[in-house]
């Protein structure tokens, strides 16, 4: 079923930042993403694109205007309840928790939702099936620090999509890997969307996954601009 | 739930985080330390206030019901002053229990009552009320108590003088010495199980003491310069010793500390026993045998360093003639008059015989038939107790307490020894003990009784039977306890004029938390009868003498209630450190579980139950260690004392043994306090936890 409303609604957005002095990094930004679309954020270093992505994302406040995420507008006490149910995040340094096995890792949004995480749970059995799409399904009881760079940014992309969210946020996703497995990820994050059905909005610096997406923004200024040109 | 389960990962040690963990692990100890501080102090504090509240409570009762002013003059009590039917002798609390009128006078013999007495209380049925008895119905009525008591109680002030005869061995007389004390001398009520376990069971010493008071005529001491020479018939000396023994069983004798010389009738033929030989001018003038043959080289040391002349050698007898041999000489044939000192406390098995005890005029001269082993060799034969001292002795099963106070099987009451004409018997507090005094010492109690003409001193014969523990009872040192016929007798030297008010009803129950209840629900009943103003009503809290101990007693809780809550506080602050600089360490993970969707208050959750956790595993910690110590206090405090080298506690104040009783209310106080106060002590950096902002620590990662 198609839901009537945009999946995020980004209206008017501007940030400052007082310190040392008044800087305003983004004017007014208006962003409007319809469910299943996949789009890039594209920018120079220092631009705010990790900031963009953080108040899409609630993590950060705007010091103006709205945002709205599958109809809902956001506030204060809503919040952890959308992150946990609409959200899912992927971050350059994968920020996955050490301590924790990757099958637990993957489970941790499901266990904040209070879901069961019980074996045979259904929690639990995406749980696997994630880990076996992303291919570590042998890795499953292995605790995250043994784990390699690629996979453990593969752990990150089935953590995020563990309690189904409509809208996944990657940040600079490929940063810290080497080429070869940067296209890895890159392929897979894409074919998950694809195949899931989710909208991407990812901050890159890197071309070719930006090319791989619908769309493309230029963040410039503190305007964001679509970018036609390709 | 998500939150225990990072919390619990939280607490877990890891080498990674190794100053986290240590800063938990000394945390953890210190509370522990702490609770077990706590509950140890206060679990002793409580049993040992328990025990003192128990025994000023076994010499009193939990509630005293006394008479005021007002019944002293009232026509209720002076009604028996001018009665026939009361010999014209005014009635105390217990005899006024048990008189069966309660108007004893007889308007048409009796003379008329004086205008000025306050007019008689009288029921509806126009008959005059019994005070006494009302208050004795009343009580039964009660609804509250459990294992109800009633009795009347006396106590009065009196003289007393003991004279303490102690024979000494190797003197044919005894020596005297006096002992004069003025004390309270109240009732008791033999059935408290608690005044049963005060007694103090008898030692040797009493026994021995005992038995050489057969032999003194009861009341012999009750007229000055009598030394006790007041002699017994020989039927009345039979019937004494008979009585003793009937009751008491002589199990074993020892010899007396400075040596027992050894009759040579006892040694067998053909023993041998290696001796030390005294020597003066080359010639032994002496034998000394130790119990054991390898205690000779100590012996000898013992003897040289007295300066005697001692070497040793080996008694051979031979038929019966002894042989002594030493410096590898042959055996010399020893002269009889040399004696054999047999070295101090020498224990023999005792079996009395009974046809002495018809020949006997002194304890010196009971025969015993005596069993020993020394160095090995069996030694028995039949010999008069002469210097040897009781060494063990116990109470037969099933005897009548003749001569001394005993406890019934199962401690729940005192046998106290039945009533003579001759002589009355008395318990004495410890003190007396301690100042010298034995069970069966003899004596007198004076008062002084004002006559028309003048004021007499009267002597009331005593016979020590017992002693027992007052506690810390004030003036326990000074509280005898006597029959009441006795306080009685005393006080009726002086009724009407009582300085002491030791008269009333002793109200005894089960549960001493119910005392303030029992009062106010006996006072409503009195009220009601309109008696109430004849008596006053005290719990054992508001007794005069009692009433600042447990006072005391009570603002000591209090203050170490509050030292306690502050030391608590201190221990548990360590958690606030330790937590905040977990909450550091974990600012990551805490911005990772942001943004899966955490809300703040799970976060302050996880850190709230790290704080409360760390607080209940010290509180565990604390309590098992407690509750080992409490379980071993007393072997521990007397090791402690003996690297000491002296008692940890006075046993006057601590009894022997220390409570061992884990108190409850200290374990609720303190589980109660650390849970609350680690809670509190985990909220600060839970709140500081909570406040981070996710973006701010993600983009700073």
């Amino acid at each position: 079923m198609t839901n009537q409303y945009p999946i995020l609604k980004a209206t008017k957005i501007q940030k400052s930042f007082y310190n040392p002095v008044h800087i305003n990094i983004f004017k007014e930004i208006n962003l409007t993403v319809v469910r299943g679309d996949t789009l890039a954020i594209m920018g120079r270093s220092g631009e705010g694109k990790s900031t963009l992505l953080q108040i899409l994302g609630t993590l950060d406040n705007p010091c103006e205007g709205s945002l709205e995420i599958d109809g809902i507008s956001i506030s204060q006490f809503n919040k952890s309840e959308i992150r946990n149910k609409k959200l899912g995040f992927i971050f350059q340094s994968f920020h996955l928790m050490e301590d924790y096995t990757t099958l637990e890792n993957i489970l941790m949004p499901a266990k904040i939702g209070r879901q069961s995480t019980a074996p045979n749970s259904p929690a639990y059995q995406r749980a696997c099936h994630l880990l076996e799409q992303v291919g570590l399904a042998d890795r499953r009881h292995f605790n995250t620090k043994l784990l390699s760079g690629g996979e453990k940014q593969r752990v990150a992309i089935a953590r995020a999509l563990c309690n189904d969210p409509d809208l996944i946020l990657a940040d600079e996703p490929s940063g810290n890997l080497d080429r070869q497995t940067s296209e890895q990820i890159h392929e897979l994050l894409l074919n998950f969307a694809h195949q899931h059905k989710k909208t991407l909005i990812v901050v890159t610096h890197n071309q070719e996954l930006a090319q791989l997406c619908n769309r493309r923004y230029q963040l410039s200024n503190g305007m964001l601009i679509e970018d036609t040109d390709s | 739930m998500f939150e225990l389960s990072v919390a619990c990962k939280y607490l877990i040690p890891r080498w990674r985080q190794l100053s986290v963990s240590i800063i938990s692990l000394v945390s953890i100890l210190v509370i522990a330390l702490v609770v077990w501080l706590i509950v140890v102090f206060f679990s002793v504090k409580d049993g040992l206030e328990n025990s003192w509240v128990d025994k000023i409570v076994a010499l009193t009762a939990p509630i005293r019901v006394s008479p005021t002013d007002q019944y002293y003059h009232s026509y209720y009590y002076l009604i028996d002053s001018i009665s026939a039917n009361s010999d014209y002798s005014l009635k105390n609390i217990g005899e006024k229990l048990t008189s069966s009128l309660s108007d004893p006078y007889d308007p048409t013999n009796d003379e008329e009552v004086p205008p000025y007495w306050s007019k008689p209380l009288l029921n509806t049925h126009g008959e005059l009320i019994d005070l006494t008895k009302q208050v004795a119905l009343k009580t039964t009525l009660l609804t509250t108590p459990k294992n109800l008591k009633i009795s009347d109680y006396a106590t009065t002030m009196a003289n007393v003088r003991l004279n303490l005869l102690r024979y000494t061995p190797g003197s044919s007389n005894p020596s005297q010495k006096i002992m004069d004390h003025a004390a309270y001398i109240g009732s008791f009520d033999n059935d408290t199980p608690v005044l049963a376990k005060a007694l103090l069971p008898l030692s040797p010493v009493d026994f021995t003491n005992l038995l050489h008071m057969q032999y003194v005529a009861p009341d012999s001491f009750s007229e000055d310069n009598q030394d006790g020479k007041k002699q017994l018939n020989p039927q009345e000396l039979q019937q004494h010793l008979q009585n003793f023994f009937n009751s008491i069983e002589i199990i074993s004798l020892k010899t007396p500390s400075m040596g027992w010389r050894l009759p040579a009738n006892l040694i067998p033929a053909n023993a041998e026993y290696d001796v030390a030989i005294l020597i003066k001018t080359e010639k032994p003038v002496r034998l000394y045998i130790p119990i054991e043959a390898n205690g000779l080289p100590s012996l000898l040391s013992k003897l040289s360093a007295d300066g005697l002349q001692v070497i040793n050698g080996k008694l051979k007898i031979k038929g019966h003639i002894p042989f002594i041999e030493f410096n590898a000489q042959p055996p010399i044939a020893l002269e009889s008059w040399i004696p054999f000192m047999l070295e101090g406390d020498a224990q023999f098995d005792a079996q009395l015989l009974d046809n002495s005890i018809a020949t006997s005029t002194k304890a010196n001269d009971l025969l015993f038939k005596i069993t020993s082993k020394i160095q090995g060799t069996l030694l028995n034969g039949d010999f008069p107790l002469g210097r040897l001292e009781i060494s063990e002795a116990k109470i037969k099963e099933g005897a009548s307490a003749q001569h001394f106070a005993t406890t019934t099987p199962n401690k729940s009451a005192i046998v106290f020894p039945e009533h003579s004409q001759a002589i009355d018997t008395i318990l004495l507090p410890r003190s007396f003990k301690d100042a010298g005094a034995l069970v069966g010492d003899q004596g007198y109690i004076s008062y002084y009784s004002p006559t028309p003409s003048n004021v007499q001193e009267q002597r009331l014969p005593v016979v020590v039977a017992g002693f027992y523990d007052p506690g810390i009872m004030p003036l326990g040192g000074k509280y005898i306890l006597a029959p009441r016929e006795l306080i009685s007798l005393i006080r009726s030297s002086y009724e009407g004029n009582d300085v002491l008010a030791g008269n009333g009803i002793n109200i005894r129950f089960d549960n001493l938390k119910d005392a303030q209840k029992i009062k106010a629900e006996l006072l409503k009943a009195l009220e009601n009868d309109g008696i109430a103003s004849y008596w006053k009503i005290q719990t054992y809290q508001e007794y005069e003498f009692t009433k600042d101990l447990i006072q005391q007693l009570h603002s000591e809780k209090n203050l170490f209630s509050v030292i306690s809550l502050v030391i608590i506080i201190v221990a548990c602050s360590n958690i606030i450190s330790m937590l905040i600089i977990l909450v550091n360490d974990k600012k990551l993970e805490i911005g990772i579980l942001r943004s899966m969707g955490a809300s703040s208050g799970s976060i302050a959750i996880i850190f709230g139950i790290c704080g409360m956790v760390m607080g209940t595993i010290g509180s565990l910690i604390g309590i098992f260690t407690a509750m080992l110590t409490l379980r071993y206090i007393n072997e521990l405090v007397a090791f402690i004392g003996q690297l000491q080298g002296h008692d940890l506690f006075n046993p006057v104040f601590y009894g022997n043994t220390l409570p061992s009783e884990l108190s409850v209310e200290a374990l609720t106080f303190v589980v109660i306090t650390t849970a609350f106060i680690s809670l509190l002590a985990g909220v600060v950096p839970a709140v500081k936890a909570s406040m981070l902002r996710p973006s701010a620590i993600l983009r700073a990662e």
